[in-house]
């Protein structure tokens, strides 16, 4: 069934108890209310945001950056049904296995699942988000370097989640969607144990309906889940879940940087992607990263250009003379992307700036430290020296990445997110340093739970798509499960 | 020599041409055994072998 709360009546949702609620219908929600669908339960999926983008509910998205640089905020992510899959560019893999395992020199990471859990999902992942099979890695080292691994990242259509499953939501005697039906706060009862109710708003109306059910599944996005825990904050003036200053904490981005250029001895057929292994990272003391090696694709005009102003090195002297500036005569372009080391200061919060709605809205304060830096540079020097090793090919190092540093500025254009938001709702079975536990229950509350990437212990480096649609799998199992012993 | 070799080392030439002195490369080292390593230098930025600069201009290495 699909709703609208625009139009709605007196009296929806008021006799009805759904077993679960689930707020937000991006790839987390709505890969959680099909999957409850399919086992029979009832199931609100309720989303702020109308069929198609409207400025009116992007604009709920607006927030302050006060740390590193980062994209505007309304416009990192997405607020109509598909949510952020509908920006998707479509690339994604898993996780590592090693992702989950402790590391002793980033201790805060703390997953309680292990890749094993979520490896039962990866088949149905493939099918949600229409994966092609995997090919083999392109590997300029033919195979003959054991510690940069090929890899690949597998192309998603990509899947927009509203236009593909839309009228199959809407057609489900299982599944209610509402849209423009915004969260402005959430119930508990007495004790502050159990969630009681959710309050909607839509735009044109001031009247709140309210929407009851056995369980909660707040699948809002990386900023959102945080924002909306810490702005429900009547009965719980720390807001939920966040008994011990944990909401919001441990943002995680995949900062990335375009480490260098190469000239190569072999022009590859595409990308090439290689991450570290155990061994590399462990010898490096480094974090898990992704290095692209992307080359050029240049017009024929360029390409003849190249042929003349390149050829020797007097002739690039007449070149740069000529044009101004010296003209870039490289093969590829390195880029290196790194997952980030626990970070409780690197965080969202909330600004004294409210919505329409009333709600406090975001303020994102992004940092890197020591241990990030290093790794962008490890990761750089590594293939650069690899490429040289291996006699493929030579790179040239960015200026700012030649050179040892103990942190980056502290505003720093170089470095790039990936609208990669995480952690900010962390997973971990201690509540003192997590706000989910291993089912993404949040702590201290019985029947509410996060879905998305928000629950991620650590980023990892693989682009999260794939892993928030297994650990959405994964939840609905755990709902059914909960459902089918109580009855 | 084929062209990309010739272009590899012409990038090379301005990039040494540039260079007061070739310091071998700081730390992180790679992680490479002994066996299979030579040499490596940093210059402008560049990541260079030994042999590249003795190829290139023998006063420069």
């Amino acid at each position: 069934m699909l709703l609208d709360a625009e139009k709605r009546e007196d009296g929806w949702f008021k006799d009805i108890v759904f077993d679960v609620c689930i707020c937000g219908a991006g790839p987390a929600g709505i890969t959680l209310a099909r999957a409850l669908a399919r086992k029979g339960r009832k199931v609100a999926l309720m989303e702020a945001g109308g069929l198609e983008a409207s400025s009116e509910s992007q604009g709920h998205y607006e927030g302050d950056i006060v740390g590193l640089d980062y994209y505007p905020m309304e416009t990192s992510r997405l607020r109509f049904l598909g949510g952020s899959s509908n920006h998707w560019d479509g690339e994604t893999r898993p996780l590592d296995s090693h992702d989950f395992e402790p590391l002793s020199y980033d201790p805060l990471r703390q997953w309680p699942i292990r890749k094993a859990n979520l490896d039962p999902y990866a088949a149905e992942a493939d099918t949600i988000l229409d994966l092609p099979p995997p090919t083999t890695p392109l590997d300029i080292f033919d195979g003959k370097d054991d510690a940069l691994l090929p890899t690949i990242l597998r192309h998603s259509p990509p899947t927009r989640f509203g236009e593909k499953y839309k009228d199959e939501l809407a057609n489900s005697g299982e599944v209610t969607l509402c849209v423009n039906a915004n969260l402005i706060d959430i119930e508990l009862d007495a004790a502050a144990q159990r969630v009681t109710g959710l309050v909607f708003r839509s735009y044109g109306r001031d009247t709140p309906f309210i929407v009851r059910a056995r369980h909660v599944a707040l699948c809002l996005g990386g900023f959102e889940n945080p924002r909306m825990l810490l702005n429900a904050d009547r009965q719980q003036p720390q807001g939920i879940g966040n008994q011990n200053d944990l909401v919001g904490r441990f943002f995680a981005e995949h900062p990335a940087v375009k480490a260098g250029t190469a000239v190569l001895s072999s022009k590859p057929a595409g990308t090439v992607i290689y991450i570290p292994s155990e061994s590399l990272m462990a010898r490096l003391r480094c974090l898990n990263f992704q290095v692209h090696i992307e080359p050029r694709t240049r017009t024929q005009t360029q390409r003849v250009v190249d042929a003349v102003v390149c050829s020797t090195s007097l002739a690039q002297r007449v070149g740069e003379a000529i044009l101004g500036h010296a003209r870039d005569c490289a093969d590829a372009d390195i880029w290196v992307g790194s997952a980030q080391e626990g970070n409780r200061d690197s965080r969202i919060t909330l600004s004294e700036k409210r919505d329409t709605f009333g709600l406090r809205r975001p303020e994102l304060d992004w940092r890197l430290t020591a241990l990030d830096y290093h790794t962008l540079r490890a990761a750089t020097i590594e293939i650069g020296e690899r490429m040289a090793q291996h006699n493929v090919g030579r790179t040239q190092i960015v200026p700012w990445l030649r050179e040892p540093m103990t942190a980056l500025p502290d505003k720093n254009p170089a470095v790039e997110g990936t609208f990669h938001h995480m952690c900010t709702t962390r997973m971990s079975d201690d509540p003192k340093t997590g706000v989910v536990d291993a089912n993404c229950r949040v702590h201290g509350i019985e029947n509410l739970y996060v879905g998305g990437s928000s629950v991620f212990s650590s980023s990892g480096i693989a682009n999260p798509t794939y892993t928030i649609v297994q650990l959405a799998l994964r939840l609905g199992d755990h709902l059914d499960a909960r459902l089918q012993a109580a009855g | 020599m084929n062209l990309s070799r010739r272009r590899i080392l012409e990038m090379l030439a301005w990039a040494a041409s540039l260079a007061v002195a070739a310091p071998a490369l700081s730390k992180p080292s790679s992680s490479l055994s002994s066996e299979q390593r030579v040499k490596l230098v940093m210059i402008d930025g560049w990541i260079l072998r030994e042999d590249d600069l003795q190829e290139i201009s023998p006063n420069v290495a």
